[in-house]
Formats: C-alpha cells, structure tokens, sequence
C-alpha cells in the first residue's frame, strides 16, 4: 500500500527542458496500436522524405533501398553481421545501397549493402530464396526513377505483382481526398453485414436495426487506419481536447525537416444515426436532427480551434430507412456559412437489403 | 495465465507460485517484444533496465506496477527473482541464451553474463494464450511501444539508460539503498515526467500514450548525451 504520493514532482529532470524534446518528436509513437503494416508504411514513407531533404542526401548512392518488415536479420547472412542503426529516423543515415530489418515503428534498423548485388533481381532473389522472407511486408524505394515513389508488396516479395506505388512528392493532401478514402473504407467494410465481416461488427443486433453501444468508436479505428494508408505522411489524432469539446478525428502532417511545424488538414466529426439504442430503445427524429446539428456546430467549433484546412461531418446512417441527405435539410444553411461539409453513408442492416435498394436504383 | 508446472517448488506457497507465474510471463513478453523492436539477443544488463522501465512507466498507461521498488546499484537495476526466473525458462527451453560469460560486479562478486531471446516454438503458444486475456494483452501493448521506444538507444546507451532515469537517478536516494516508486509511495518520477509531454506538443495537440513513452526515452538519451 503506497503511502505517499506526488504526481507532479520529476526529482532530477526539469520540467522546462521537456517542450524541446516533445516539439522535436512530436508524432513519433502516436500510431501505437495500429496494424504493423500500416505503422510500417507511414515509418518507411516518412523516412525516406526525411533523408530526402537532409543535408547530404544528394550525394547517397543511386541504388535503390529495400525494407523488410522483419525486425531481428538472421545470423550469418554475410561475412560482416548486419548494423545496428538506433535513431534511424532521425533522417541522418543513407538508406540507399542497403537491405534494411525494420520494426513496424520504424525508429531503428539493420542493414546489409547491397553493393554485392549484380542487379535488382538478383536482390530480390536474395530476400526470397537465401532470407526465406519473400513472404514479409517490403518497400523498396528506388532513387533513380524520375519520379520519387516507394513500391509496397504488402504481401512480400513472393507476390511481387501485388504492388502498391506510393508517391513522394509533397502535395498538400486535401479534405477532399480524406472523404474519397472515407468512402472507400464504407464500401469495403461497413456498407453491410457481410463487408463487416472483413473488418469490424457493428450491428448489435441487425434484424432489429440494433447498432453496438460504442459504433462511433470502431468506425473511427478503422477510418484512422484506412486514412494512414492512403495517406502515410499523415498523423491521425483521435479524441483530442479542445476547448469546445473532444475532436473526433484529427489529420495533421508533421513537416518533413522539422516535426514542429503541424499542418492540420482536416476535423471528422463523425456521428452514427440510429433508429434504436443497443438496448433495443427506440431515438426520435427529434433526437436525430438535434444530434446532427450538433454535429454541424461541433465540426465548425473544431475547425476554428484548430486552425484546420477543413472540416466534415460524417454520418454513418444505422436507422432503418436510408433517406438520403435529407437528414441534413434542416442544417445546410448553417453548414455552409460555417464551411463545414457535410457526408451521409446508409449501412444496411441486411446484404438483402442492400440488394433490393441496389435493384431498386438500376 | 500460469506456466508449465515443471520447475515449481512442490513446498512453495500459492501466492509465490502467482508471483513466479507472473515475473514468467512477463519476461517472455519482455523478450517478445524486445525481439518485435529489433533488440535481440539482449544481454541481461539490458533486459533487467527494460524490466525496470516496463515497472517504472506503467503507470503512464494506467497499468500496475508489477513490481514497485529495485535496488540501487551503480551498475543498474537488477531483479534477483527475475533473473532466478529466467535461468530457469533458459533450463526449460522456453528462452535461448548466447554469448556467455562472467563479469565482476561493484560487491567484487562474479555474475553470469549473456544475451536472451525466445525459443519461439515453445514460447509461442505460451503467449498467444496469454494474450487472450484482456489485461495481458493490454499489458503487452504497453512493452511492445515501450521496446519501440528503447529501440531509438544504441547498446550502450541502453545499457546506461537507468544512469539518466528521472526515478533511479534521483541524487536522494544512495547507492545501496532501495528505489522505491510504487511499494510504500507514489513518487514516480519517470512517470511523472512522461505525462507531462502530455500539454508540451506543438500546437496544442495533446501527446498519445505512445509518444508519452518516445518521448521519455528521447529526453533520456539527450540527456546521456549531456544534453537537456
């Protein structure tokens, strides 16, 4: 039993000398929790932008830079064991020439050179035949293409036809293209049951229109996800006080050379309309307008508190009948004077159902 | 969760059998995530400064602390049972050792020395069942970002890295003396240290339980480094 106790005191360190370190780190860690593959494509696509603009970078070798999501390399892969490099993402070493063992954090890695190498093909030979990992998540990044990109094989390099190109160049990422990706996580995992199936369950009880307690808080998990995806320089932030309230979603990107600098693109404030409670307790329309127009004044309030490019919101329709848009009628007006977009997506209780309102609409 | 039963002692207490089932457990996360982070094999030195960080920090993420006071000793922390314990999962198979060896310590006693890692094969189901419990997978979340964390430290540095620690460098306490941080008082420093990044984030951005624990380990090492 702990008699004494302090949580303010930090004995030998002084609170002072902390802002540096945290301005200087600022979204290193904040993806914790998040699938490895995901972390492990934001901390490579980073990376790479990182060493891009430090001062030497110019002069790496013109080869490309291949990374495995494999943490520990084996022993005895050449006649010189793999090197450590801690604080890799500090931008500092080269990546290129060199086969890199990284965690899904991507803050340290080994590497092998690459020099030995006759060709591209010879190095992915390598990783298939001599490592056995031709079957762990890889991107390689490729210096001496015209334009800068990393491919992911989200699958290895034992299926190098399954690859995803992923640009470098800097363009400013819009709220826009976040709701295109929004869109796309609805179609492939929430738009019914069965595409629910793939991801995460939503529906307490369907045939009874029931959606889960915490619904808005599962969506949120799997738009982070599918956002980092899409877009890997970005820092997903959820429930972040504010003084008007807790933002649901936040995107920011961290500039490349100095993490301090934020760039906060986008608010999501997302909402799940029901026509019942998970107990079973049926919610008025009333109810409903009364929670999206909140929605609305949240969103707005957010955006102004952040200084946010943009802001949405997103409502993720449980209720029986999918009425369209109309749910916003009543705040069109005031989400126009206030700049905030407004987006609907119906999830169907049934695929039944979505195929009879899919008939329905041909 | 409990292990194999082979190795307990037939006299030993209940309660004890709980402790050691648990110290088990949690070295074998300790050296699955320390693997994950890209750590492995990891000497003792080192692995006995993450199982005092993992004690030291958890309450950051609203965990308890499994054990809440270490010695203190120049060399850095050391957990006596923790080493007992893993002595034997190495007699169990359940961890490899390498590179051994023998170093003399501050009391001019000789210590085994050598670099740990899982034999995944038995070690394997062993977590993957304990991570079907809610608080242990909770629990393994918390080390895995903790070694991501670490992972920023070279050898050396890791080694060294209690030398820096806002708790076990506290000038107040004496070598020789007990660090105590969550037995008999809540004066945690370290965890008091890395929940205050919490309000320090550019642009008014509240810090994540993961960058709480990056940060701490960054402002360790700048601090290793004489810096800050």
């Amino acid at each position: 039993m702990a008699v004494t106790e302090d949580y303010e005191s930090l004995g030998p360190w002084a609170a002072a000398e902390l802002a540096h370190t945290s301005h200087e780190n600022a979204g290193i860690g904040a993806d914790a929790g998040l699938p490895p593959e995901v972390r492990f494509l934001s901390g490579i696509v980073q990376l790479v932008r990182r060493r891009a603009i430090t001062m030497g970078s110019d002069s790496d070798l013109a080869q490309p830079a291949v990374f495995l999501l494999h943490p520990v390399p084996q022993a005895n892969l050449s006649s010189s064991p793999p090197r450590r490099i801690p604080m890799l993402d500090n931008g500092l070493e080269r990546l290129t020439g060199r086969l890199w063992f990284m965690s899904a954090a991507v803050v340290s890695g080994h590497f092998l050179p690459l020099e030995e190498f006759a060709d591209d093909d010879a190095v992915f030979r390598f990783v298939t035949d001599i490592l056995l990992l031709g079957d762990v998540p890889t991107i390689v990044f490729d210096p001496r293409v015209a334009a800068p990109h990393v491919r992911l094989y989200p699958l290895g390099l034992n299926a190098p036809d399954e690859c995803r190109l992923l640009s470098l160049a800097s363009a400013s990422i819009s709220l826009g293209q976040i709701l295109e990706k929004v869109d796309e996580v609805y179609r492939r995992y929430l738009i019914t049951p069965t595409a629910q199936a793939h991801g995460i369950t939503l529906w307490q009880d369907s045939s009874r229109w029931y959606p889960i307690k915490d619904a808005e808080e599962k969506i949120q998990g799997l738009l982070i996800v599918g956002i980092l995806t899409a877009f890997p320089t970005c820092t997903p932030r959820h429930e972040q006080s504010s003084i008007p309230g807790r933002v649901d979603l936040e995107i920011e990107e961290h500039h490349p050379a100095d993490r301090s600098i934020i760039t906060r693109i986008a608010i999501l404030e997302l909402k799940v309309l029901r026509s019942f409670a998970s107990s079973g307790k049926s919610i008025s329309a009333k109810r409903t307008c009364d929670w999206v127009e909140e929605g609305v004044k949240q969103a707005a309030a957010y955006k102004a508190d952040k200084g946010a490019r943009g802001a949405a919101l997103c409502c993720f329709d449980m209720r029986t009948t999918d009425s369209g848009e109309s749910c916003f009628d009543h705040v069109r007006v005031l989400a126009t004077a206030q700049d905030v977009v407004l987006k609907h997506w119906f999830l169907f209780a049934s695929s039944k159902l979505y195929r009879a309102a899919f008939a329905k609409r041909r | 969760m409990k292990l194999p039963n082979r190795g307990f002692d037939d006299d030993q207490n209940p309660r004890e059998d709980d402790a050691e089932a648990r110290r088990r457990l949690r070295l074998l996360m300790l050296l699955d995530c320390a693997e994950n982070a890209g750590l492995v094999p990891l000497p003792i030195a080192q692995l006995h400064t993450f199982a005092y960080l993992a004690n030291v920090l958890a309450p950051v993420w609203d965990m308890p602390t499994q054990e809440g006071k270490v010695l203190k000793l120049r060399r850095g922390p050391f957990y006596p049972a923790l080493q007992r314990d893993l002595d034997r999962l190495v007699g169990m198979g359940v961890t490899l050792i390498s590179n051994l060896g023998y170093s003399l310590d501050e009391f001019n006693r000789w210590h085994l020395e050598g670099s740990y890692r899982l034999n995944r094969t038995a070690a394997g189901p062993i977590l993957r069942i304990a991570r079907q419990f809610a608080a242990e997978s909770e629990t393994s979340s918390f080390i895995q970002e903790l070694a991501y964390a670490l992972s920023a430290l070279s050898d050396e540095e890791l080694q060294r890295a209690t030398m820096e620690d806002a708790t076990y460098s506290d000038p107040l306490i004496d070598v020789g003396n007990v660090v105590d941080f969550g037995e008999w008082r809540n004066l945690n420093f370290s965890a008091n240290a890395a929940r205050r990044f919490e309000r320090l984030l550019p642009g008014a951005s509240q810090a994540t339980l993961g960058e709480k624990l990056h940060f701490y380990v960054r402002h360790l090492r700048l601090r290793l480094h004489g810096g800050h």
